[in-house]
């Protein structure tokens, strides 16, 4: 009888470990699926948003753990996965370049819901964020024309906060940008460019040639992806998310390289307004200031 | 039977079991009630659709705690009172003693778990979500599994070790598995090689956090993953070997 137990009792621990086995989630997990169905049911919405040849399926999206990637490649409809060591340690949203090809490294969905509670940024917004860097790369070689020069985020951010003047007329034209967003719209769009750019020139005097050529690629490049993912958040989650989580601290000036991703991405929306066709022969070969004075003359 | 019976009667007679109940009942009723408010994100949460969730994670640690507080010293207390030996007289052999004391532990954690689900229903009558009763007791039976994971790991691990070790070890193995979502991602940031090693610990850590949230899921329709029911059943079957084969060198 107790030989019986004991048998019995070893027999549901077999079938248990053949059960935790069969069970077992391999290649592409559930909720990481749900997330690029996401992306491509936004896609079929919004489209490429006005960046031209730009889709956020065109680029192999790989989910990390930071031990093992599981990429994913999507063809008309099918994901085809395979899987490799993470490229990148760490929790990383990113770009990986494997050959010539561009791909979208993204946390998996398990381990982002729990970073998601405190920043609010769901996972599908950050996988359209670095699939639009992607883009920029492998559509339209930003990559190929950065110049040595450019200082890393931290670094600029480091030397640029802390010049009293230099943060006073950013945070001027941070807030000069945000009265795009004033529902009364009491200002019109050629007004608010014209004093932006007045004021943008004053505090170019103040930065060094690779402080200005750093801050042009970054607004230009984090901006322009900050853009594109709010634009799906704002799709996914309604006006209150879309404002609280991207237009109303738009105009603070805060330290770090955020700064640069809310100032990009008013720029692309005062671009909106200026012309709405800009985008259409936008290849990242000018910085966003640029575009906003050639517009403005255009009018004039 | 009897050695179970008898100690669900001892634990049912102990102050701790109620004062313990008594304040997860209130914790509960503070956030079901406008007494009290979660707020998540700068927003108030008042939806008790969105909060039950995240209550479900409170009762399921509180029941955990009563589990853990009521299982670290039946074993040791048996011995001290020298009942084993009564027991051995009678012909019962260790591996079956331990088991039943266990099983016991198990019940009285069950109804204290249980008793706070209901206060769950309750409030959840009393906010007008009579229409998810059934999916809050379905959610009760992941802290069945919950409370017999510490259960049965804290009654081995009492067999072998002294209730203060025992104690430690069990709090934080308790801990560790009720924050395994957090602490998942800590790791997860990391690099390097204190990275893998925590990883690693991650891994074998009771996937309790896990079990609270396919709870969750069941009450808001969500897919729930049937892998975290079968790593726990096979949990509490890992422990469970314990209690059959550690011996107590006093008997």
């Amino acid at each position: 009888m107790k030989k019986l137990g004991f048998v019995l009792y070893f027999l549901v621990g077999a079938v248990l470990v053949l059960a935790a086995f069969a069970t077992k989630e391999k290649g592409l997990k559930e909720n990481n699926r749900t997330e690029l169905d996401r992306v491509v049911s936004d896609y079929e919405e919004l489209g490429d948003m006005g960046f031209k040849g730009f889709c956020p399926m065109n680029y192999k999206i790989a989910f990390s753990n930071g031990e093992k990637d599981v990429v994913v490649d999507y063809h008309g409809g099918d994901y085809k996965v395979s899987e490799r060591a993470a490229v990148y340690e760490g929790l990383v949203g990113s770009i990986y370049k494997n050959g010539e090809e561009y791909e979208v490294v993204v946390p998996e969905y398990d381990t982002w819901i729990n970073l998601q509670a405190f920043s609010g940024e769901q996972l599908s917004a950050v996988i359209w964020h670095e699939s639009f860097h992607a883009y920029q790369n492998a559509y339209c070689g930003l990559a190929d024309r950065v110049s040595t020069k450019i200082m890393s985020e931290t670094e600029l951010s480091e030397h640029v906060d802390h010049d009293t003047e230099m943060k006073r007329l950013y945070a001027k034209e941070l807030e000069i940008l945000s009265r795009l967003l004033d529902e009364e719209k009491t200002c019109n769009a050629t007004e608010i460019a014209l004093e932006y750019i007045h004021t943008a020139e004053e505090r170019d005097w103040l930065l060094t040639e690779e402080e200005k050529l750093s801050e042009a690629l970054y607004e230009m490049m984090e901006g322009s992806a900050y853009y594109v993912e709010s634009r799906v958040v704002r799709y996914e989650n309604g006006e209150a998310v879309y404002a609280k989580n991207y237009l109303n601290s738009a105009a603070e000036y805060v330290n770090g390289n955020s700064k640069y991703y809310h100032h990009g991405m008013l720029q692309c929306m005062l671009l909106d307004e200026l012309d709405p066709q800009w985008k259409d022969s936008y290849a990242f070969d000018k910085n966003l200031d640029e575009v906003i004075t050639q517009c403005v003359a255009a009018e004039r | 039977m009897e050695i179970t019976i008898n100690v669900v009667r001892e634990k049912i007679r102990k102050k701790t079991l109620y004062i313990t109940t008594i304040l997860g009942i209130l914790v509960v009723a503070l956030f079901s009630t406008d007494m009290g408010s979660l707020t998540v994100g700068g927003k108030r949460i008042n939806d008790y659709y969105v909060l039950i969730p995240i209550l479900i994670n409170v009762v399921n640690f509180l029941a955990g705690a009563i589990a853990l507080a009521i299982s670290v010293t039946t074993v040791p207390n048996e011995y001290e009172r020298r009942t084993s030996h009564l027991v051995w007289s009678r012909g019962v052999d260790q591996g079956r003693y331990h088991f039943s004391l266990a099983a016991g532990n198990m019940i009285v954690s069950w109804i204290s778990g249980g008793i706070l689900y209901a206060t769950l229903c309750i409030f959840a009558i009393v906010n007008g979500y009579a229409n998810i009763l059934g999916k809050i007791i379905g959610a009760s039976l992941f802290m069945l599994l919950y409370v017999a994971i510490i259960c049965m790991l804290t009654t081995a691990l009492s067999i072998q070790l002294p209730v203060a070790v025992t104690g430690v070890i069990m709090i934080l193995l308790f801990a560790g598995g009720a924050f395994r979502s957090i602490l998942t991602l800590v790791a997860a940031a990391l690099t390097g090689v204190g990275g893998k090693v925590i990883k690693r610990i991650l891994q074998i850590l009771p996937n309790l956090a896990g079990l609270s949230k396919q709870a969750g899921n069941l009450v808001q329709g969500n897919p729930i993953n049937v892998n975290v029911i079968i790593t726990s059943l096979l949990f509490i079957w890992i422990a469970g070997l314990g209690v059959l084969f550690f011996r107590k060198k006093e008997a």
